[in-house]
């Protein structure tokens, strides 16, 4: 009898353990997946006079198009690193490229000497966010989570 | 009935206990990799201060590329060999907002130079070396030797990023590679249209015009740039570069025209230029070159055709040269690139000789 209890017991255990490890795996795909689906926003300080920037303006801005913000002063560009989601999706929606491609045109511009403002590459959206939030000039993207400052404003979302 | 109540609470408790500590230990982890997470971004962000500080002693990067080329054709000039192509570095220095210097020093063939030895092939040579003031868009100074804004691929030439090793025959050969001088640049954006130009007074061309002007009077040029919002991006750009006449130098007048459309990961790259040289003696040459290139890059792959057309004597309709030329290029990774160019000349030079050319070559980019 005392067999049987231990052994009904034993089964129990083992079910609810799967079905925690299952919750947490469940837990953790969800969020990955919420990750994978968030939209990706591009800041600049708080200090900045910009209130919203359309995607094209944001293209502008990136290809060099346009160097300075309507007030007259020299734009700050940053960008992630290339294997970076944020970078991927943002180089994708904004520039039409995959990022190595755009890395590499910017190799080639330093090197010819035609890059006319570079974007400046920052290793971590909490670090870019600082440098943003420290500059009236700069301008940057991260996923719409990582954004923790309210040194920073959001100009415009890509979904 | 109790029996069955106690064995409940009891299996309730031994469930219940460990998913609380194992929610608990979650929670510890989660803690604890927060802080992690937050120490390794202050050590990667005062890492990259310090990188950041360094580069701003200078800036160094730039490329080096080596080949095989398989020919059927054996001159003195052009054999089945290897070549150590270029060993390039770029010293780059931003010495202020508005001051920045730029170099290039090239090492081409790998030349042994040595007092006593001067026959050696290869060349060392600061290819570029400028001095610039940026006053802003519209308005920047560039002093030294800077590459000819003539075309595209004068200026965008470097083995990494290019498809070929073999340059298209144009360049080089009607607009002069460098000049050494005063240049000035600026960009308007209006309209949707980026407009880029560049005027320039300089040093006439050949001896070392870094060191004494060969001609009484100085060479000018001027490039105008467009980029406009057809297709993906398309390109257009227009050239003119004029070199004196004096007692002992013919004088020179070169136009060039270039386009480059881009349509997602089609491109097509074509450039046409034109030199008149009115020679001492009063009669007129011309030489005109031109060609087309089209890519398509597919993931790491990059395939191509290029049709070059090159005339150096443009009276004489013997005097031509073509070269069909098939390339494919595998990026191992954005740095280093792989390439297999296959060449098909048609010289009408000398009697109308044909001949082809591979070249198997790696080229690599080295800065960050």
């Amino acid at each position: 009898m005392q067999m049987k209890c231990r052994k009904k017991l034993f089964r129990k255990a083992a079910v609810m353990g799967l079905v925690t490890i299952a919750a947490l795996g469940f837990s953790l795909f969800s969020t990955a997946l919420a990750k994978a689906g968030e939209a990706v926003v591009v800041i600049v300080s708080a200090d900045n006079p910009m209130k919203a920037l359309s995607v094209e303006e944001v293209h502008k801005y990136y290809e060099n198009d346009i160097l300075n913000w309507p007030n007259g002063k020299k734009i700050v560009l940053y960008d992630l690193r290339t294997k970076d989601e944020a970078r991927q999706r943002f180089s994708e929606a904004v520039l039409g490229k995959d990022p190595q491609k755009v890395a590499m045109e910017w190799a080639n511009k330093k090197i010819t000497n035609t890059a006319k403002n570079p974007p400046r590459t920052v290793r971590s959206a909490i670090l870019m966010q600082e440098r943003v939030a420290k500059d009236p000039n700069a301008i940057g993207y991260m996923l719409k989570s990582d954004v923790t400052s309210n040194k920073v404003k959001i100009v415009t979302t890509i979904e | 009935m109790t029996k069955k109540w106690c064995f409940v609470l009891i299996t309730a408790m031994l469930f219940l206990s460990p998913i609380r500590a194992f929610a608990d230990a979650i929670s510890e982890l989660k803690k604890e990799v927060e802080g992690l997470k937050t120490k390794i971004e202050l050590l990667e962000a005062q890492d990259e201060e310090t990188s950041s500080q360094l580069s701003d002693l200078v800036d160094i990067s730039g490329y080096a590329d080596g080949e095989f080329k398989l020919t059927d054709h054996e001159t003195a000039d052009t054999r089945s060999e290897f070549r150590i192509h270029h060993l390039s570095l770029f010293f780059i220095k931003q010495l202020s907002d508005k001051w920045r210097m730029f170099s290039e020093v090239e090492f081409e063939d790998a030349p042994k130079i040595e007092p006593s030895d001067n026959t050696d092939p290869g060349e060392i040579f600061v290819e570029v070396f400028t001095l610039e003031y940026s006053h802003n868009p519209y308005a920047n100074f560039r002093l030294g030797r800077f590459l000819n804004p003539g075309g595209i691929w004068n200026v965008e030439h470097y083995p990494p990023f290019v498809l070929t090793q073999e340059k298209p025959m144009l360049v080089g050969n009607i607009f002069p590679k460098t000049n050494d001088g005063l240049q000035f640049f600026g960009s308007v954006h209006d309209w949707n249209v980026t407009t880029d130009y560049m005027l320039y007074v300089s040093n006439g061309t050949g001896g070392n015009p870094g060191h004494g002007d060969i001609n009484s009077d100085k060479a000018w040029g001027a490039d105008l740039g467009f980029k406009l919002p057809f297709l993906t991006r398309t390109e257009i750009g227009f050239s003119y570069d004029r070199e004196n006449k004096d007692e002992n130098n013919d004088e020179v007048r070169i136009l060039g025209v270039d386009a480059r459309l881009h349509w997602n990961d089609l491109q097509l790259q074509s450039e046409y230029a034109k030199k008149y040289t009115d020679q001492l003696s009063g009669s007129t040459d011309q030489t005109i070159g031109w060609y087309s290139q089209l890519t398509y890059d597919w993931r790491k792959w990059t395939v191509g055709y290029r049709y070059d057309w090159y005339d150096p004597n443009h009276r004489n309709d013997e005097n031509r040269t073509i070269t069909n030329t098939v390339a494919l290029n595998y990026h191992f990774t954005p740095k280093v690139v792989g390439k297999i160019e296959h060449h098909f000349i048609k010289d009408e030079s000398s009697s109308d000789v044909r001949y082809t050319k591979t070249l198997f070559s790696v080229a690599v980019y080295l800065g960050h």
